[in-house]
């Protein structure tokens, strides 16, 4: 490929393309290789099958800050047989989670990835020092738009790399099965795990 | 028990952090599960040797609260105690609008309030210049139940006297910084004590009943 202006290369077949859509690409088959997830179109993620799945876990206790995303299963969460808990900061969730586990409740974390930039001391200290097998489903803001500038997209990635995190992704309904071994193969190993939500615009 | 502004408190008139948790030490139950946190959890094993307590250290700084209300939540046949700092709790503070949220009525906060980060060597906190008066602040946040005191005998009086109000409870305690020869904590396996506590929570009663929750 021929680099032509700045942020755009010319590919072999005479197409243009900015640099940051050959980066995000590369960082969906990296990703794709490494948790087996693949992008299909527009297929979502139905609240129906976020439910059953919430259920099939065994969920006590919702612990969250919701996005726009998640936030859309806020009523439907209410009438689950669990409790939903609104923390003020994502700082919170971890350690709060940490204790129903103590009590031999089964939580579920549900944060955005922002909220996972902002609360790492926390989930440090739960994963690491106290290795709680906590389980969590972390949106990833605009990771569906390749074009999006948003930070919050170009850092998610890196960061949940940095911590560890035992990770699948979770697109659509598809997904939920692969979801729900993941969380079980954490559960009986005694580890952390997340599930990365691939969001649009958030 | 005092209601006057923290800042005309004379800090040489507070009481000391290990006379402060000595009283409490006295009244503790053996259905109250106890979490210490940076300086208390120096403190609290000279008063304490019991099962249920858990010296959260290594932490998170203003993670106690949280994980206190978590075990609340989850076994509301305990009574949580947590054994908090001013610093902490000044590191979370949205934390108590989680706790009336929640709806919890088993967890007591003890906030040891010496307006410093004594863990780092005695920096002032900001707390302290704003000059905050926390249990005013819980009550603003609806904690029904909030007092302040600055003197063992009234700490000691109200520990005696029968609980008038329903929980959540927040607590000041005005102390003095530690003494320079309190001996430094020595930090325990805390995931094993959380899996010690943890079973041990699970052989002792059962969480079969609906948790009491109150309308904030």
């Amino acid at each position: 490929m021929i680099r032509c202006t700045p942020g755009i290369v010319r590919m072999p077949c005479g197409k243009r393309l900015w640099l940051s859509e050959i980066r995000s690409a590369v960082a969906r088959m990296i990703c794709a290789r490494l948790t087996g997830w693949s992008e299909q179109g527009d297929k979502m993620l139905t609240t129906e099958g976020i439910l059953e799945s919430v259920t099939t876990m065994g969920i006590t206790h919702v612990v969250w800050i919701p996005d726009s995303v998640t936030g859309q299963w806020e009523s439907s969460l209410e009438r689950l047989p669990l409790r939903l808990i609104r923390v003020c900061r994502e700082g919170e969730a971890w350690p709060l989670a940490a204790g129903l586990y103590a009590g031999n409740a089964t939580p579920l974390v549900i944060m955005q990835s922002t909220g996972l930039f902002e609360s790492g001391d926390a989930l440090r200290n739960v994963v690491y020092d106290l290795k709680v097998p906590i389980y969590a489903w972390i949106g990833v803001r605009n990771w569906l738009n390749p074009n999006s500038v948003d930070s919050a997209r170009r850092f998610a990635l890196p960061v949940i790399s940095a911590w560890q995190l035992n990770c699948c992704w979770l697109q659509e309904d598809a997904d939920l099965p692969a979801m729900l071994k993941h969380y079980q193969e954490c559960q009986s190993g005694g580890l952390a795990g997340a599930a990365l939500i691939a969001e649009g615009a958030g | 028990m005092t209601n006057s502004h923290p800042a005309a408190s004379d800090p040489a008139a507070a009481m000391s952090c290990e006379d402060a948790l000595a009283v409490f030490a006295a009244f503790r139950t053996d259905r109250q599960i106890v979490i210490s946190n940076m300086t208390t959890a120096r403190i609290w094993p000279s008063f304490s040797r019991h099962p249920l307590d858990f010296h959260y250290l290594s932490s998170t700084m203003g993670g106690a609260i949280p994980l206190g209300l978590g075990i609340a939540l989850a076994r509301p046949d305990f009574e949580v105690v947590v054994l908090s700092g001013d610093g902490s709790l000044l590191m979370n503070l949205g934390c108590l609008a989680t706790i009336r949220a929640a709806g919890v009525t088993n967890l007591t906060i003890l906030l040891l309030d010496n307006g410093l980060y004594e863990v780092t060597g005695g920096q002032t906190t900001p707390g302290r210049l704003a000059r905050l008066d926390y249990s005013s602040v819980a009550r603003a946040f609806g904690f029904p139940e909030t007092a302040r005191f600055d003197d063992c005998s009234a700490w000691r009086t109200y520990l005696q006297s029968p609980e008038t109000e329903i929980g959540p409870h927040f607590l000041t305690l005005v102390v003095r910084p530690v003494s320079a020869d309190t001996p430094r904590c020595t930090k325990s396996q805390v995931d094993s004590e959380l899996r010690r506590l943890r079973a041990l929570i699970a052989e002792t009663g059962s969480s079969d009943q609906p948790p009491r929750v109150s309308v904030p």
